[in-house]
Order: structure tokens, then C-alpha cells, then sequence
């Protein structure tokens, strides 16, 4: 063998690794489709029948005249993107310089695709939620001239039938489109269907020309009226718009515009694709090849079923996976298989866990295991058991379609009974220390508050399924605690005093629990949580979950008793106490898609459910969706008439390229108020069930060869 | 700037507008137990043959040694945990790159490096994973080009082709038909390896 390490073994420059760059895609359209003023795809304020690349998650911020939006859309499916926007309109409320905030959401849906003869057709709604301002609706068709050159023209509705409007052409069909009633605006966050497409409607167009790859010139007719802006903000001339628009970066577009004869406007709108990872299949390095039997081996020992060698085996199989980010959890030789079992602590798809897993078994048990029972542990309970053969890795390792191969082969059951844990998995003790980031939207006083701190966790297994956990917080910068606005709610408030948690929480115990996991039968899994559950509610909390390992369906009961916290969530309680729970059923509908609907009785004693979508892509991203009907009145819920809201989880992994299974959830309310809340306990069971379930490890399975 | 670093403040850039203040700093990632979860493995070797490989596209330079034998396809491994897959010195798969390839067939290309000048083309397949984790199948033809005699071996390209990727694969082959040296392509963003088999 020669002296490889004096010859400079291992890659000299592997930081360069990943620095080259793919050229652009060769489909890509020649015109792009940019996003307008109010963050959806169109052109200056007007919309076109565009629609941008699946999955992208935009944001922009315009601003003209005092007229601020910053918007966050995301194209949920290649026709269809919604957009949540928080506006600042300066100098319109009467007598003055006092702003308005406005929330509000819009959809945008391409419902016809562009051909030789005919225009691709889009129809979109805005502000169909909110308190109004920005209410109308259009029907929009653009056409593609030659490879540079795109017109559009349209026909909008409520604020876009402003200027240039004419009886609602709908008219013919019933007089009653003719006026569009004055909308009850309330409370806000009513659906205002009874005034979609009703009263006057106007003509709208433009026309985009991509001078170059980077610079995108556009001309409008704009048929927005501004009804609440003009005069008290500023001054309509003319309804024609210009803008420049330069593309500074592949995903990020700068605007300047020439509005209504009298205002220059800027917009910057910049975005990122979760489909499209920075680092491609991720950093981490290659996993331990196949040693096929007959090669030469260091397992090449025959086993003889003593204990003794057994344990040996344990030792090196567990030393073995915890270079690869696996706890080994269980062990048992039988005479020609070995039952594994493992927690995954690193691989965001528990496929390549198991696929690193059987490559350390065929390198280190001896050759009469023909047989890999790995079966997948969370929170000391067995929740899928797949059957690998030994001779499939061996045969599939290098075969071209051997992910699909190695899948097939493998059996996924559901394991029946407890898991049998090694001598020194119980009991266990972990900390750690992280930063935290909380943060308060939307308050008129100061839109964006954020409290920075660290936050301590400590975490005792004690047996297999109990464990006792617990987290403390301090905050070391922030202004959260300068919110002055006192509750309103004529509900229990159960959410609404959160900045009086915030103010007096300082260092605060945000969660003190004892919990038990366990499967009371094939296909359930149970959870009892007692202590302090949450922030806000301590008491008693039990979950039951169906959900069959081969099954895109699961439902669940969960039943809770809580009492109100102290402001300061140190360990006592306010008078407030409150029977909870929700019966949820939980379905994934193809393609990302998931759905999930609980209902039951909520924080304040309010009965109704709540109604939730999310898109979750391959790598761990998801974005959804949520809104709760109570038996609240939408008068006696306040501010938004309902609870909704949408939610955004970014797997870190897909940041940095890292094996890890931390992720960042934020959930952006509108407002954050008493009716249909719900609960916010630790460890509910369907998201630590659903990943180790066969549909999941079917679609992470590419990895498994990983 | 590199695409890497582009993506990377983007997606910081993004995530400080959703009101998230994480920078992307290694030594604060592994403070945060966000990366290094899963240990380079020491190649045990077996047996003295080396790979010298270059990657031009990354700058990348190693030293290859073999750790595992199954039927004829060797896996290759640097100091610094990365493998290489090669059936008879053809590549068939990358682990640790990034943007891996994640299997080939080699029987066709292979086939040509024996066959003569005019023989016909063969399919050939590849697989990567795209942005979510999904296998993606590229397939090819492959054809031979006319043989040239080249420092005393026989240099041989290959050209494999598809609607939207082309790469000539050159393979430099002693008298005896066996693969002395090598220019191979990987994927988009490794782009070729030139790779030199050292027989010990």
C-alpha cells in the first residue's frame, strides 16, 4: 500500500466544491412576469393573466404618495397564488396626517393558458376579506406579440371599475350587478361575496416590452380610482402609468414608476423557490459503502448466538450509527435477522437514516443475517417497522433505478408491542441552550416588535415513552413589551392579553411538562402531557391518533383541562379555567397537499373548527393556511370577524445544506384575538407519526441511497 | 460572487424580512447543533490501487483510495468523505459532492470502449434528485467517436446526448482495453472530472 496520506490524500479545495453555477433554464419565457404594486403578478397597479413559477414564495414593497404595501404571495399551484398584504395609506383619514393600516388578501387564478390564436385568461379578487379599501375584482387577458412585446386588457370591478366605468356589462344577466352595495365593512374579515362583480365596471390594459434580458419597460391604463387616496394623499391627472423595471438579481426586481400624472413610485420584489435548494442533495458527506458478503469484510466472524458476541455487535453497530447521526435504540440477533431499532436525530427524511442505517449493518454483522428489521422509534414507541433484505443491498447499491428497487422490496408493517430498548438507552438527560426570536405584527403603534433572547430546555427520559421537559426564557433585547394597547375582547381572554404575557414574562417558564407516549393498539398511538403546557394554559392534555402506516387518512381525539397562567409564567395560575378539545381528521390529498380539520371546543368556551391547508414540498418547506368559524359572532370576535392566519416552516437543512431536523415555523395572524383559539400543547402526535409512515418514506426514498 | 453565496443571502434575505434573525455563519450553526451531525468515515482501504482526481470546475484535487468491492463496481473515497462509484473505471454514482449523481448504467458505454469505430449508439441513463428530493431519470445516446492513438495509449470520446445536455465523455485505454485515464462528466455544477488510475 503506499503512503497516500504523504501524497496529499483528500480534496484539497473542497470549499470550492459547490461554487460553480447551472446557466439559466433554456424553457424560461423571454418576457418575465413581474409583480405589481399590490404584490401580485401584473404590471404597475394592474393586474396581467400571468402567473409566476410554482412554489415561489414572493415579497415586495411598493410605495407612492404615501401609499406603502408589502405583500407576501406564494404561488400555491402553477394557475393559482394568494397574497396577504399590510398596507400603510398616509394622510387619509380625515383632518389629518393620521395613517391607516390595512390587512388584506388577494387571489389570482389563470384559468386559460396562452395559444397561437387566443390570450392566456386570468380572474383574480382582492381584499375579499378585509376592511374594503382595496376591494374589486377583475378578468384579465394577456397576449404574447412576437418574443418581446406582451399586451394586456381587462375588465375590472369595484375600485378597478373606478375611473372610466360603465354599467356592469353582468347587467344582462341580472340587474341586480348593476349597483354593488355599500359593503357592511364592520368588523372586517367577512367574506363579501354579495359584492364580487357588481356595480360599474372599466377597461383596463397595457403593454409590457423586455427591452433586455435585465430591463422590462411598462405602459398602463389604469382603471383604479383610488377612491380614499385622491385628493387626501394625492392628485390624479392623467390614468396613464410608465415603469422601468430592472432585474438587479436572478429572483429580485427594482421598479420606478411615473403614476396618474403626478407621482413616482418604487417598488423592490424579491423571492425564492423552495424547490430550488442552494446546495442541491445537501452537504453531508458520503455514506459507508456496501460490504457485499464474500468481499472482504472486517465482519468476516461467524455468529454463534452467544450473548456475549451479541453484545459485542451492539457495541459496534451503535458506534457505528452514531457517526451517522443514528441512535441506536434496540438490538436483538436472531438466527438469520436482526431487529434494529433507531431514532433518527439528524436526516430531515427518515429514508436516508434508514438507508445509512442498513449500510452499517451489511458492514458489520456477520453473513448469516440474511434479514434487517429497522424499526423507526419516536419518544420510546416503535411507529414503523421496515423489513430490508440483506442481499437487496448488496444487489441494489449501484443499480440505476435502485431507489425505486430497494422501496419495493422493502416491507413496511406497523410493529406490534413495545419497543425493547438497550440497558443504557433509560434514563437520559439532554439540554440546550439556543437563541430565541419572538416577534408581534401588525400593531398600528409599531407594526414590527421583537424580543431576542436564549432559551434553555432540558429534557429527561426516564423510561421508554415518558419524559419530563421543560424550557426557560430571558430576554436580552427587544420591545415587545412596549405594547400599550390594552385588550378590548368581550370574550374570556384567553390570547388577547399576550402583551401583558410579554410584559411581565421576563425570565419567563414557558413549559414544564410530564408526557407519556405510548400505542395502545395497531395503528394508535396516545399522548398524556400534564404541567405547564404553554405559555398562557397549564393543566391536563390526552390525545388518541389513528393512523394505519400505509394510510394518507389519521384521526384523532384530544381532550384537554387547562387554567389560565400568570402574566408572569412563573407557576401560578389566574381564575380562568376551561374544558378543551377537538376531534381532527387528517388527510394528505396528493402532491404536497395536506388538509386537516378539528373541531371541538375552543379557549373561550367557543364551539366550531377550524379549516386548514398547507403545501408541503419534498425538503421540508410548507406553507398553509387556516381560518376557524366559531359560535362566536363575528361582532362580539372584534377586529377580522374570525381567526385566521397563514404559516410558513423553513427546514434549516434547506438554508445551509446541513443534515439537521431543526426547522422555523412563523405563524402570521392578521390579528391575534379570543374566539377559536386553540391550545398550543407540545408533542401532538400527528406530525411525529406522519413522517415515519410510508407515505412519507416513499417520497423521501431517493435519499435512502444517500 | 458564487451562486452558492447569492442563494445563501437570499435566502437570509428572505428570512430577515420574515422576521427571523439567523445569519449564516458556520461556527454559529454549529453552536446551534444545525450541521456537523454526521462524522466523515476513516476509508479503510483494500487494496493499493489510487484514483487521482480533478474536478477544474470546483477547483477540486484528491487522491483516491479503494474501501469496497461489490461485483465490478469499486467505491473510491477521499480523506475528507467523499465517494466515487466506478464500474470498470466508468462512473456510476458521487456521494458528498452536492449535486451528486445518483446512479448510471455503464454496460452501454462500456460496451462501445470495446467495440469498433462504426458501432452503433447505446441508451444511457442517469439519475440525480431534484430540489425535492425526488429521483429524476436523464436519458442519453451515446455515441462512439473514431479512435486517435495519444502518448501511447488509445484515446476514445464518446459523446451522449439528450434534448437539453450534451457531454463527450474521453476515455484513454492501453493496449489491452483497460481504462488508464479519463475526462467524465458528473452534472451541471461539478461539470467533468479528469480522473488517473494509478495501478499499485
Amino acid at each position: 500500500m503506499r503512503g497516500y496520506a504523504a501524497t496529499g490524500f483528500g480534496w484539497v479545495l473542497t470549499a470550492a466544491v459547490f461554487a460553480a453555477s447551472p446557466g439559466l433554464s433554456e424553457d424560461a419565457p423571454r418576457i418575465d412576469t413581474g409583480y405589481n404594486s399590490y404584490g401580485y403578478p401584473g404590471m404597475i397597479d394592474m393586474p396581467v393573466a400571468a402567473s409566476r413559477p410554482d412554489g415561489e414564495l414572493a415579497f415586495s414593497v411598493s410605495s407612492f404618495a404615501g401609499q406603502t404595501r408589502n405583500t407576501l404571495t406564494f404561488q400555491l399551484t402553477p394557475r393559482l397564488s394568494g397574497s396577504f398584504r399590510y398596507a400603510k395609506l398616509e394622510n387619509l383619514l380625515p383632518g389629518g396626517t393620521k395613517a391607516l393600516y390595512d390587512r388584506s388578501f388577494s387571489v389570482h387564478f389563470r384559468f386559460a393558458d396562452e395559444t397561437a390564436w387566443r390570450p392566456a385568461l386570468a380572474v383574480g379578487l382582492n381584499d375579499f376579506l378585509g376592511t374594503g379599501v382595496y376591494s374589486s375584482e377583475y378578468v384579465v387577458a394577456t397576449k404574447t406579440i412576437g418574443e418581446r412585446l406582451r399586451v394586456t386588457g381587462g375588465l375590472g370591478w369595484g375600485r378597478l371599475g373606478g375611473s372610466g366605468g360603465f354599467t356592469n356589462p353582468l347587467s344582462f344577466i341580472s340587474d341586480r350587478f348593476e349597483t354593488r352595495p355599500e359593503r357592511d365593512i364592520g368588523r372586517g374579515g367577512d367574506v363579501e361575496s354579495q359584492v364580487f362583480f357588481r356595480g360599474d365596471a372599466a377597461f383596463f390594459g397595457g403593454v409590457e416590452w423586455q427591452a433586455t434580458d435585465k430591463l422590462r419597460l411598462t405602459a398602463e391604463y389604469s382603471s383604479d380610482s383610488h377612491p380614499d387616496e385622491d385628493p387626501a394623499a394625492f392628485e390624479r391627472k392623467s390614468q396613464l402609468n410608465f415603469g422601468a423595471t430592472y432585474k438587479v438579481a436572478p429572483m429580485t426586481d427594482i421598479s420606478l414608476r411615473y403614476l396618474y400624472g403626478s407621482e413616482i413610485g418604487v417598488q423592490i420584489s424579491t423571492a425564492l423557490n423552495p424547490k430550488t435548494r442552494p446546495f442541491h442533495g445537501g452537504r453531508e458527506p458520503a455514506p459507508p459503502p456496501v460490504f457485499p458478503r464474500g468481499a472482504p469484510s472486517v465482519a468476516a466472524l461467524s455468529w454463534t448466538g452467544q450473548v456475549e458476541e451479541s453484545a459485542a455487535y451492539r457495541t459496534r453497530v451503535a458506534e457505528a450509527l452514531d457517526a451517522q447521526g443514528v441512535r441506536l435504540h434496540g438490538f436483538t440477533l436472531a438466527a438469520d435477522s436482526a431487529r434494529i431499532e433507531i431514532e433518527n436525530l439528524t436526516y430531515p427524511q427518515e429514508a436516508q437514516a434508514v438507508g445509512r442505517t442498513a449500510r452499517v449493518l451489511t458492514r458489520l454483522l456477520p453473513p448469516q443475517i440474511e434479514r434487517f428489521d429497522i424499526a423507526l422509534v419516536s419518544a420510546g414507541v416503535p411507529v414503523t417497522s421496515l423489513a430490508i433484505r440483506r442481499a437487496d443491498m448488496e444487489d441494489f447499491e449501484h443499480d440505476l433505478d435502485g431507489a425505486w428497487k430497494s422501496f419495493q422490496h422493502a416491507r413496511v408493517t406497523s410493529p406490534a408491542g413495545r419497543s425493547t430498548p438497550l440497558p443504557d438507552r433509560y434514563p437520559r438527560f439532554e439540554w440546550n441552550l439556543k437563541p430565541y426570536l419572538s416577534t408581534s405584527l401588525f400593531d398600528p403603534d409599531d407594526p414590527i416588535r421583537a424580543d431576542f433572547g436564549a432559551e434553555m430546555r432540558l429534557d429527561y427520559e426516564v423510561v421508554p415513552g415518558l419524559e419530563f421537559t421543560g424550557a426557560v426564557r430571558k430576554r436580552i433585547a427587544g420591545n415587545l413589551d412596549e405594547s400599550t394597547r390594552p385588550s378590548n375582547s368581550v370574550l374570556p381572554r384567553v390570547r388577547s392579553n399576550f402583551n401583558l404575557y410579554d410584559k411581565e414574562g421576563d425570565p419567563s417558564l414557558t413549559d414544564l411538562t410530564a408526557a407519556y407516549y405510548f400505542k395502545p393498539g395497531k395503528d394508535l398511538y396516545g399522548r398524556v402531557t400534564g404541567g405547564y403546557l404553554e405559555r398562557m394554559f397549564g393543566g391536563i392534555s390526552g390525545e388518541v391518533l389513528w393512523k394505519p402506516v400505509y394510510s394518507p387518512l389519521a384521526l384523532g381525539v384530544e381532550v384537554n383541562y387547562v387554567k389560565q397562567r400568570d402574566f408572569d409564567q412563573r407557576f401560578g395560575f389566574q381564575d380562568y379555567d376551561v374544558a378543551t378539545g377537538h376531534a381532527s381528521a387528517y388527510l394528505e390529498l396528493g402532491n404536497g397537499f395536506h388538509a386537516q380539520v378539528d373541531a371541538g371546543r375552543y379557549l373561550a368556551k367557543d364551539w366550531g373548527a377550524t379549516f386548514a391547508l398547507d403545501r408541503e414540498f419534498g425538503n421540508g418547506w410548507r406553507v398553509g393556511a387556516f381560518a376557524t368559524f366559531t359560535d362566536v359572532s363575528f361582532d362580539d370576535f372584534g377586529e377580522g370577524s374570525f381567526d385566521k392566519g397563514i404559516r410558513i416552516t423553513i427546514p434549516i437543512s434547506w438554508i445551509t445544506g446541513e443534515p439537521t431536523r431543526t426547522d422555523y415555523t412563523t405563524t402570521i395572524r392578521p390579528v391575534q384575538r379570543d374566539g377559536g383559539a386553540r391550545l398550543d400543547v407540545g408533542g401532538r402526535l400527528y406530525e411525529r407519526v406522519r413522517p415515519l409512515h410510508k407515505p412519507a418514506l416513499e417520497r423521501g426514498w431517493g435519499r435512502f441511497w444517500r | 460572487m458564487s451562486l452558492r453565496t447569492r442563494s445563501l443571502l437570499r435566502a437570509a434575505a428572505f428570512m430577515a424580512l420574515a422576521g427571523l434573525g439567523l445569519g449564516g455563519c458556520e461556527r454559529v450553526m454549529s453552536a446551534l447543533d444545525m450541521g456537523g451531525n454526521v462524522g466523515r468515515l476513516e476509508p479503510a482501504l483494500i487494496g493499493p490501487d489510487r484514483l487521482a482526481v480533478t474536478i477544474p470546475a470546483t477547483g477540486a484535487v484528491a487522491l483516491l483510495g479503494p474501501v469496497a468491492q461489490n461485483g465490478d463496481v469499486t467505491v473510491w473515497q477521499t480523506l475528507d468523505g467523499i465517494t466515487l462509484s466506478m464500474q470498470r473505471d466508468v462512473l456510476i454514482g458521487t456521494r458528498g459532492l452536492g449535486e451528486d449523481l445518483m446512479s448510471a448504467d455503464a454496460e452501454g458505454v462500456l460496451a462501445l470502449l470495446q467495440a469498433g469505430a462504426d458501432a452503433d449508439p447505446v441508451p444511457h441513463f442517469r439519475t440525480h434528485l431534484d430540489g425535492e428530493d425526488q429521483t429524476v431519470f436523464r436519458s442519453y445516446y451515446c455515441f462512439r467517436d473514431a479512435e486517435q492513438p495519444d502518448a501511447g495509449l488509445r484515446r476514445i470520446e464518446i459523446r451522449c446526448t439528450a434534448p437539453h445536455n450534451t457531454f463527450t465523455n474521453t476515455f484513454w485505454l492501453d493496449a489491452s482495453g483497460v481504462i488508464m485515464l479519463s475526462r467524465q462528466w458528473i452534472s451541471p455544477t461539478q461539470q467533468y472530472m479528469n480522473v488517473r488510475h494509478i495501478r499499485g
